[in-house]
């Protein structure tokens, strides 16, 4: 077993290949954290670049990015907490690429983190305003639309959010 | 421990902790008024090369669906159609909602019988966000099964709650006495219900009392129904059927329950995939606890707090994050719960005493019974004749 020996000598590296074509070469260690790729690893199959055809550079930053704090041993649970918030202060579009990212690399802390973030954001905003900043063209009748809303009215009533971000 | 207690509002309660989710995989056919043709070209793209939600996979949707808060899901409904089909009837968001409901508790609370609320209480994930805990009350008209008044027009017709599970709670209507009483399992969230078909009345049967419950194992959820038989000359005794939802086409004999049972198996508590009830036959003894597997169907005696001497009517069971809890309320200064830290084992009973002096005065009063735990330890208490909340902070 080559790999194994390697790994006693010194820290396993993989490169990661992003969909432009951008290498990034990141320990193991923090790696494996996406099932992915761990189990690209378990398989042999990491001895080379591991594509990630799914991934464009942009997103691939983030995700290691949020990988090596996640690993780090020095940081504390609430560096982290503050990590986390920060780290969702971008755009919805970036937050949805990195959900795809996640659930491709199989990264479940990642992907509840994003989730949970969408979900926050749209929870106060009109369906209106929710169609917009997913690009959703509805595709009720104006008299289905009206029926359902009709059904429970409460749930739109009170102070909704009609701002796009 | 010193109560701190805030008052949250004043309603009269019915009915308590109903986290709300749905069936699994439920054959039972329920009633729903749009079914639409699942399509991924349903919801038109506006700029193809940009990503949007649309072109997340399904799992992802739901991922983010069902994280919202009940409002937001039913404005999330008109959206467009796949979402409307995501939410009412995809299996795997019905069980992503159950799995994090927890998050966003609901109570139910019942003004009268006409008129009742959803309420959904925000302990959720941020704790500094003041004010805490604020209930949102989701309109008095959520889907309930509608009432025709009786023929003769004597009694109004009544729902009464006599239990939840993984969100769905059962009703009842009219009296368990009446021959003509049905039983309703109903799925607030979604606005659907339907009836559990009953075995046909016999005139020997003195009393009934019914119970619901899910079994983890196999993903069914039961009905329980103690059927007490009136037979000259001999002693009392409290049959068990079983109903699976969805499965059974009749009601199923499960054996013997170790006494007649009462009003107390429809507050039966579901812990550690088995139900829980109070012996309240005996109110001379001290409390005896029952469990019933929700998997092997097997009758059970729990071990109650070594030495407490409390009659039964005065215990209430209760489940706080998932732990088998018994509230006593004999005393007029405080109120005691009871906690088995270790399922099953009767040295693990450890006691919490709520003192209730630093209540106000005007909502003082012993008999709040524990309804739910926030994950920072604050408890919510319910008053025992349901008009008042409180919120306890052991800190």
């Amino acid at each position: 077993m080559a790999e194994a020996a390697s790994s006693t000598i010194e820290k396993n590296n993989l490169t990661l290949k992003s969909s432009y074509g951008d290498e990034f070469v990141l320990e193991e260690s923090i790696a494996i954290q996406s099932v992915t790729i761990k189990n690209m690893v378990e398989d042999g199959c990491s001895s080379s670049v591991i594509p990630l055809s799914k991934v464009d550079t942009g997103t691939l930053i983030k995700v290691i990015e949020y990988m090596k704090m996640h690993s780090s041993t020095s940081s504390n649970e609430e560096e982290i907490q503050n990590f986390d918030k920060e780290f969702v202060r971008i755009s919805i579009k970036t937050i949805l690429n990195i959900l795809e990212a996640a659930n491709f690399l199989d990264i479940r802390s990642l992907l509840d983190l994003c989730a949970e973030a969408v979900a926050n954001r749209i929870k106060n905003k009109t369906p209106e305003v929710v169609r917009k900043i997913f690009n959703i063209t509805s595709d009720f009748t104006p008299e289905e639309e009206a029926e359902i809303r009709n059904e429970t009215p409460w749930a739109f009533e009170g102070d909704l959010d009609h701002s796009l971000d | 421990m010193e109560a701190n207690v805030t008052k949250l509002f004043d309603v009269p309660i019915a009915v308590s902790n109903s986290i709300l989710s749905n069936f699994k995989n439920q054959k039972q056919k329920i009633v729903k008024k749009y079914v639409f043709v699942k399509s991924d070209c349903d919801c038109k793209r506006r700029r193809a090369y940009e990503i949007t939600i649309m072109d997340l996979p399904r799992s992802i949707m739901v991922e983010i669906l069902s994280r919202l808060p009940i409002k937001p899901i039913f404005r999330a409904k008109s959206v467009c159609k796949r979402w409307y089909n995501l939410i009412t009837s995809d299996p795997l968001f019905i069980t992503m909602y159950q799995t994090r409901s927890l998050n966003f508790p609901c109570i139910l609370l019942s003004v009268d019988c006409f008129n009742a609320a959803i309420i959904e209480l925000k302990a959720g994930y941020d704790y500094y966000s003041r004010p805490r805990n604020r209930p949102v009350i989701l309109g008095p008209k959520f889907h309930l099964p509608q009432l025709k008044p009786k023929i003769g027009g004597l009694y109004k017709p009544k729902l009464e709650i006599i239990g939840s599970c993984n969100g769905f709670i059962r009703l009842m209507d009219s009296d368990k006495y009446d021959e003509n009483h049905s039983l309703y399992i109903s799925n607030p969230l979604l606005g659907e219900y339907f009836k559990v078909k009953l075995p046909e009345y016999e005139k020997r049967v003195r009393r009934v009392a019914y119970a619901f419950c899910f079994s983890e194992g196999s993903e069914q959820y039961k009905v329980l129904r103690s059927v007490v038989r009136k037979f000259r000359g001999r002693p009392e005794v409290s049959e068990l059927d079983v109903y699976i939802l969805g499965v059974d086409s009749e009601w199923r004999n499960a054996g013997k329950a170790p006494y007649p049972l009462c009003g107390s198996f429809h507050g039966s508590v579901n812990v550690t995939g088995a139900l829980h009830w109070l012996d309240d036959e005996n109110t001379e003894k001290s409390a005896s606890i029952y469990s019933f597997n929700n998997g092997t169907e097997e009758v059970k005696p729990v071990p109650a707090p070594p030495g407490l001497e409390t009659p039964s009517f005065c215990l209430r069971l209760v489940e706080l994050g998932n732990c088998l809890c018994l509230s006593d309320n004999s005393y007029m200064t405080h109120v005691d719960i009871w906690w088995m830290k270790e399922y099953g084992i009767a040295e693990s009973w450890i006691k919490d005493r709520i003192l209730m002096d630093s209540i106000p005065r005007d909502i003082c009063d012993a008999r709040y019974v524990p309804i739910i735990i926030w994950k920072d330890g604050e408890i919510l208490m319910q008053h025992e004749r349901g008009t008042q909340l409180v919120s306890y902070s052991p800190k």
